[in-house]
């Protein structure tokens, strides 16, 4: 559906070259929802910006539908942006206009009729659950509210590819979910191609199925989203990641155990229970549990077990074998 | 002294009926030609529509230099064009020419920084929706911009009301020169201080007219 070809974004500043792209390659498929992660700076907005050309790229080649887009220009452009529909951290809904003229202005833009324009508005108003603030003017909305009648608008000329810059970062935690549950709609019932650049991790866990992780322009892991997360391989992601499943453990509990704390990642919410008691009889070793999560990455769960082992040294030793062989992963992250 | 003022009646009115004529007149020229010249000052720095650094140079120059000379010098200096323009050296007519032409330039800046107030955001929104940069001036910017367009030409029609006042000096007429002629060479205060109240009297309902419009066209609150 999208695909970046070695694409490459330079900006001239004072003089200085700033490479906000480096020679990124990916492949997005039609009815992704494809998230792109990253610090700030990390030039995945600038990299999102060149699908719709917002953003000309300095090298590489941008393809969209199959067709190369880099080179587009005047009415062949805007036919693109037409098919394109993009959301914003901000919102962008202009704020002297209601809510129907906000979206009318996109199908004016396209040039529906009249009749069809209000059919229309009403359609999507009730798709994003706003069929009462037709009327409305922005001020008067929240911030889900806004973002809502945004997606309406950006998918008003039946687009099917929508561009997300960070469309939750301005939000809390509850309208994040009601307005990422919306987007899993669009690209369900729709069959809309979602494209999403955001810095929240929990976004990217919770509704992508693939995901790119950017460091200063460069796409340093690409991959099925439960893949990266679960093993994320360059050391960017892994320290991205380890925030969020990183279990510092406690200075007392450090002073007064013996033996190894190990960290189990598992798949599954309970296959750990088993290995855990038959090693335990196995290799008469004891575990004493520090720490333990359950993570959900789209619906898939992931566990996350601390435990410290106690007993005779060459019991323990087996028994982390034992373990390393049962689950997705096991680290030794402390030794008394 | 109420005599004074009543033996001046009809002139008073005659001098409204000028200074209305030169101040509608020249906000008129101000709102068209001043909101182009500040349309094209915007779209020319703005890299989503037409970025032009050397036309936004000249013309902001252009712009500075009307805006530098003192008004009561500027209309000398226009005086020709008027005879160009509308047949004559003398009366208000003649007067209006300069006067549109320097309340241009005065209300170019203010319309310009207007324009800039709109978020560029919301353009970017339409550019990327695929309108055409007229379709996005007409539909988005010329629309969010208006209730600040509305306050600047406020200020600007306050603002003209001040300059017509000295187009006395080339037979214009209107409310400062009778206050003038009657009230400093005559010594008739009391025709001073009329002329003086009708004009705080119409800066006031000018203002409130203005901010009145503002508060109907705002929908930020």
């Amino acid at each position: 559906m999208v695909e970046f070809r070695e694409v490459s974004v330079a900006f001239h500043q004072n003089k200085k070259t700033v490479e906000a792209v480096k020679n990124v390659s990916l492949k997005i498929e039609k009815g992704d929802i494809f998230g792109i992660v990253g610090g700030s700076g990390a030039g995945k907005s600038t990299l999102l910006r060149t699908i719709n050309l917002l953003q000309p790229v300095t090298g590489g080649d941008v393809l969209v539908g199959g067709r190369s887009i880099v080179g587009y220009k005047g009415e062949k452009l805007r036919e693109l942006r037409k098919g394109v529909g993009m959301i914003f951290q901000h919102f962008n809904l202009a704020e002297n206009k209601t809510v129907e003229q906000n979206i009318a202005f996109v199908l004016k833009t396209a040039g529906w009729k009249k009749v069809d324009i209000q059919k229309r508005v009403r359609e999507l108003l009730e798709f994003v659950k706003l069929s009462d603030k037709a009327d409305v003017y922005p001020s008067k909305l929240s911030g889900g509210q806004k973002q809502r009648v945004a997606i309406a608008r950006a998918l008003a000329n039946h687009t099917d590819i929508l561009l997300c810059d960070e469309p939750t970062s301005a939000l809390d935690a509850e309208t994040t979910a009601s307005v990422l549950d919306l987007l899993r709609e669009v690209n369900q019932k729709l069959g809309v191609t979602i494209i999403m650049i955001t810095h929240e991790l929990d976004v990217v866990k919770s509704i992508c199925n693939r995901t790119a992780v950017m460091a200063d322009g460069e796409v340093v892991e690409t991959g099925n989203v439960y893949e990266v997360f679960t093993n994320p391989q360059h050391p960017f992601t892994q320290q991205l990641i380890g925030h969020t499943q990183h279990f510092e453990i406690p200075q007392e509990i450090q002073s007064s155990i013996s033996g190894p704390v190990v960290k189990l990642t598992y798949l599954g919410e309970r296959a750990a229970e088993a290995v855990l008691s038959q090693t335990a009889a196995d290799y008469n070793v004891r575990y004493n549990i520090l720490h333990g999560k359950i993570e959900y990455i789209g619906t898939k769960p992931l566990g996350i077990l601390y435990v410290n082992i106690t007993g005779d040294r060459s019991d323990v030793e087996q028994t982390i074998q034992k373990l390393a062989e049962r689950t997705y992963r096991t680290e030794v992250v402390f030794h008394a | 002294m109420l005599e004074n003022i009543l033996n001046l009646r009809e002139d008073i009115q005659l001098a409204l009926g000028q200074t209305a004529f030169m101040v509608l007149t020249s906000l008129a020229a101000a709102i068209v030609f001043g909101g182009l010249l500040g349309l094209l000052l915007y779209t020319t720095s703005n890299p989503l529509f037409l970025k032009n650094t050397v036309v936004n140079r000249i013309v902001g120059v252009i712009l500075n230099v009307i805006r530098s000379v003192p008004f009561l010098i500027l209309m000398i200096l226009l005086l020709p064009l008027s005879k160009l323009i509308v047949g004559t050296k003398i009366g208000s007519e003649a007067v209006v020419v300069p006067l549109s032409i320097a309340s241009s330039a005065f209300f170019a800046r203010l319309a310009e920084a207007s324009f800039s107030e709109v978020s560029r955001g919301v353009i970017e929104a339409a550019v990327s929706s695929g309108a055409t940069k007229l379709r996005i001036i007409t539909g988005i910017l010329i629309p969010e911009a208006l209730p600040s367009l509305v306050k600047n030409i406020t200020v600007t029609a306050i603002s003209i009301l001040g300059f017509s006042a000295m187009a006395g000096l080339v037979g214009g007429g209107g409310l400062g020169d009778l206050a003038y002629r009657y009230g400093y060479q005559r010594y008739q205060t009391e025709i001073m201080i009329v002329c003086v109240a009708i004009l705080v009297i119409l800066v006031q309902l000018l203002q409130w007219l203005g901010d009145w419009m503002v508060r109907k066209l705002d929908k930020k609150l």
